[in-house]
């Protein structure tokens, strides 16, 4: 299975028919058979930003805040192609973050098939201090999703530095974890490592980590997309399959099942766990 | 047990008894020091041992080489020292013969030769321990430092656990903590895994000693958090080639995920023909270290002895963690939907 993660840099759409025409020349339609593609996080502001729907915010806590008030519609109408996007490149598509309203509004993905059905949605777990002072409301599942490359579960945003979310989908038996991720520009390095690095390390699945690479209403995000595997399975044992995205290219590589099972099985790290150990992990204070 | 065999347990806990070693630290005529007599919680010093492993065929060099670091790390002020995991592999010396019986023993553990490292660890376990817990009771009280001694095959009932030992400035044992996750080649010998995670309050903060493979589980350092753990000492042994990936596996990712102080203490060297390999080092959250990389000091080589030695700011943690732009959020509703029913429920 080829896997890819695209990062958006040098990208320059201000409108929907522009970005659908980024991401057709970026991964030319016809190519892989079977391709997962992954998007990432806060994509659809993004797009909502450069579309001048967001009015003209001076900051990203000013977007953030404008963002929440577009109407759910828009929403659908941003699912809705991203489907067209999925069919147009037969890919299973994670098409990045946007957040939906059900009850309270959660940053949320979604995996769509190569024939642009919806085959489930997942939602942020954790909640990083703005998003709490934004007043977004927290997931509860963590979803894995039976496809015809294998079985998928999401990451988006913080979750990447809970582990708890890895361990779940782990657990469930992901094989592959698609994150969707925004960091600001910077070093970004340790940062990653202690994220979704670390997550596949102890976890034993791919990760494709799609990392935003553009500026929105004054804020630059910008950190190389990753794609990982365990150590084992990397040259150098470094756990890193493939890197870039900073130019603008698709982060791509192939995924090895059987490699993978094989390391897994020479190095049975989740048949090691020790459950009794864990009566204290359900979230009370132990203190 | 044959006569054989119980006449050299009999000289075996002779040459381990506890008035050997306090003896020979008598003579040492070590000066207490005063550094755990008033701690500033913005900067507590504390030292990681890395310890190249020799075979002692006299137990008072095993006392020797301990006092030896012990000294050096006091010398330079430092409260608490961190030894490694398995150290008295060094009194194996003690077994005549022992090299060529590495061979003999039934790599399995499953009773193929005549014993397995089962039967040795039982019967060796006890006096080694002994020669061991004095060791480091009498110089954490002669140093006035505290002291987690590494860890050490401990027979308990029949059964042998990998338990770690802190000791206190007065040489008291603050506690101890049984391995939770072992190894393959540890399950093989038959080690009997420990089932609780403990943390220890002393005047340096909250401690927890979790013994090597139990850093590559978040488990282990999220639950010692929660329990109000500070500072996480661990002690490893690696019988592995040196890379820096598989070794980052640990605990570096630990701290940062759970924002605790780590401690990593290594053995290296030859032990009977495998080759130990490690860094001790000291980490911090990457916000609570000079270069944002998450680590305070590390030994430079991977082979050799070293005392990498840092300062901890414990009250810098508590505001980080009150702050943390993104970590410290919880989710009640989603931990009790999956933990820890989701260990049971795996595909």
């Amino acid at each position: 299975m080829r896997a890819a993660a695209l990062s958006f840099a040098g990208s320059d759409f201000i409108t929907r028919q522009g970005f659908k025409e980024h991401v057709y020349k970026t991964v030319p339609p016809g190519g892989d058979d079977e391709l997962l593609l992954v998007f990432p996080q806060h994509l659809a502001l993004l797009l909502a930003f450069r579309c001048k729907e967001l009015g003209q915010p001076l900051s990203l806590a000013e977007a953030f805040a404008a963002f929440m008030k577009l109407p759910h519609s828009w929403h659908r109408e941003y699912l809705n192609m991203q489907h067209e996007i999925a069919r147009s490149l037969s890919a299973y598509l994670v098409p990045g973050s946007l957040w939906l309203q059900d009850g309270g509004i959660y940053s949320s993905s979604c995996l769509i098939s190569p024939g642009g059905e919806m085959l489930g949605y997942q939602r942020q777990i954790f909640l990083s201090r703005q998003e709490r002072e934004l007043g977004l409301s927290r997931g509860e599942e963590a979803e894995v999703f039976e496809t015809g490359i294998g079985r998928l579960g999401i990451i988006i945003g913080t979750d990447a530095w809970y582990p708890e979310v890895g361990r779940v989908l782990a657990l469930k038996g992901a094989e592959v974890v698609c994150h969707c991720g925004a960091l600001s520009a910077g070093e970004n390095r340790w940062l990653q490592l202690a994220g979704m690095w670390q997550q596949v390390q102890q976890n034993q699945f791919f990760c494709v980590e799609s990392q935003l690479a553009a500026e929105i209403a004054g804020q630059k995000f910008a950190a190389e997309s990753l794609l990982h595997a365990p150590c084992e399975m990397t040259a150098g044992f470094e756990g890193i399959l493939a890197r870039g995205g900073l130019g603008g290219e698709p982060v791509s590589a192939e995924l090895d099942k059987e490699k993978r099972l094989q390391v897994v099985n020479s190095y049975p790290l989740l048949k090691l766990l020790n459950p009794m150990a864990y009566e204290d992990m359900s979230g009370g204070e132990c203190k | 047990m044959k006569i054989k065999e119980r006449l050299f347990l009999k000289q075996l806990y002779w040459r381990t008894r506890p008035a050997l070693v306090e003896k020979y630290l008598r003579g040492k005529k070590i000066h207490r020091t005063a550094n755990c007599h008033s701690v500033d919680r913005r900067r507590v010093k504390v030292a990681a041992a890395q310890l190249e492993i020799k075979l002692f065929k006299n137990p008072v060099h095993y006392v020797e080489e301990m006092y030896r670091h012990v000294k050096k790390a006091a010398e330079s002020g430092v409260q608490l020292v961190v030894f490694p995991e398995y150290n008295s592999y060094q009194l194996f010396g003690l077994i005549p013969g022992i090299e060529s019986m590495a061979v003999k023993l039934d790599d399995t553990g499953g009773g193929v030769q005549s014993f397995g490292v089962i039967d040795l660890l039982l019967f060796i376990g006890n006096p080694f321990n002994i020669l061991s817990y004095t060791t480091f009771s009498s110089l954490a009280r002669e140093f006035g430092i505290y002291l987690m001694a590494g860890s050490f095959p401990t027979p308990i009932d029949g059964s042998v656990m990998n338990r770690s030992a802190l000791f206190a400035p007065d040489g008291a044992l603050v506690g101890v903590q049984d391995k939770v996750h072992l190894m393959p080649k540890e399950h093989k010998f038959k080690l009997t895994p420990g089932s609780k995670l403990h943390a220890f309050d002393t005047e340096l903060g909250r401690l927890a000693l979790p013994v090597c493979m139990d850093a590559t589980y978040f488990e282990t350092f999220r639950i010692l958090e929660k329990k109000g753990t500070e500072i996480v000492l661990l002690p490893i042994s690696d019988p592995a080639s040196y890379n820096y990936w598989l070794a980052l596996r640990g605990i570096w990712p630990r701290v940062q995920e759970s924002m605790v102080y780590g401690v990593k203490s290594a053995l290296v060297g030859d032990f009977l023909g495998q080759i130990h390999t490690g860094k001790a080092g000291i980490f911090a959250p990457l916000e609570l270290t000079p270069d944002r990389d998450g680590v305070l000091a590390e030994a430079h080589h991977f082979d050799r002895e070293a005392l990498v030695i840092a300062e901890l700011n414990l009250e810098a943690l508590n505001e980080l963690k009150k702050n943390h732009p993104y970590l410290g959020d919880g989710n009640q509703r989603f931990m009790k939907k999956y933990f820890p029913s989701v260990y049971y429920e795996t595909t």
